[in-house]
């Protein structure tokens, strides 16, 4: 075992494979999978923001800031819920698995982002509603990631208050990414789209 | 742009600040993975070190020094 990680091992423990035997290994593990995370993330931004070059410079940074904030705002809610609901779940593990799951979710970002390129060149139609939908796919991925390997860090023992702590993680970062991505607007082409109103845009 | 009645100007800066925070987030990540990582190098010569003793099977590990220079 070394003390470097590469980007195989990373793709093992996001998939559920073994875990990083020491707590060391299993911060190094968290901040290279949010700091690849932000990389793929950045892929995506340039597709959504291709329209025009300013535009995918802007989403270039915009984007990979959007989701480390979101995070960010999000991630205390679910420490404090793991405490206050005396989680078996360490917080360390939660910041972990949160870690490994945005990067399976700005993965799928990526994998997508030529094919929202393309349509958003050479479609009317589908261009906007791909970018959006690559967003959500996105989103239910990481969600499934995360809560997958809160249940395998939690396996045999109760799980209620570990993955209540989930959902409010999710919940939150949900909610913080919809008005980041309102301020950051425009991202998905020069005009915006509704989701780029934020909170108040949406019919509720 | 118009978000709870602000205006762009307005928004702007709140863009500013959040950004810079979220710079000062990467700096805080790069310290974490900086003093994680130099805590996984003392763990693996830990480590090395302890299989390197059970394999000499408890006999006295030699200095650096003697170990170069043949004297302890």
């Amino acid at each position: 075992m070394e003390a470097s990680i590469g980007l195989s091992e990373l793709m093992t423990v996001t998939c559920g494979g073994e875990r990083p035997a020491t707590r060391a290994r299993e911060t190094m593990f968290a901040v290279l999978a949010l700091a690849s995370g932000l990389v793929l993330a950045a892929v995506w931004g340039l597709a959504a923001g291709s329209s025009s070059l300013e535009l995918a410079l802007a989403d270039l940074y915009k984007v990979p800031m959007v989701v480390l904030l979101s995070a960010v705002t999000a991630l205390p809610a679910g420490l404090v819920t793991l405490r206050l609901t005396n989680a078996k779940l360490r917080g360390a593990e939660l910041a972990g698995a949160f870690a490994t799951s945005i990067f399976g979710g700005t993965l799928v970002l990526a994998t997508l982002a030529p094919l929202v390129a393309i349509y958003y060149h050479t479609s009317a139609k589908a261009g906007v509603p791909l970018a959006l939908g690559s967003v959500f796919v996105a989103l239910a991925t990481a969600s499934l990631l995360f809560a997958r390997a809160v249940s395998r860090r939690i396996a045999g023992q109760p799980r209620a208050a570990s993955l209540l702590a989930v959902v409010i993680l999710v919940a939150l970062f949900l909610a913080a990414l919809l008005q980041f991505v309102a301020l950051a607007s425009p991202i998905i082409g020069v005009h915006g789209t509704a989701l780029e109103t934020g909170f108040d845009g949406l019919h509720l | 742009m118009n978000l709870a009645g602000h205006d762009a100007h307005y928004l702007a800066a709140v863009w500013g600040i959040a950004s810079a925070l979220g710079i000062v987030a990467l700096v805080c990540l790069a310290l974490l993975f900086r003093r994680a990582r130099k805590t996984a190098e003392i763990e693996e010569i830990e480590r090395i070190l302890a299989e390197h003793d059970l394999q000499e099977g408890g006999n006295r590990r030699d200095s650096h020094v003697s170990r170069r220079h043949g004297v302890d």
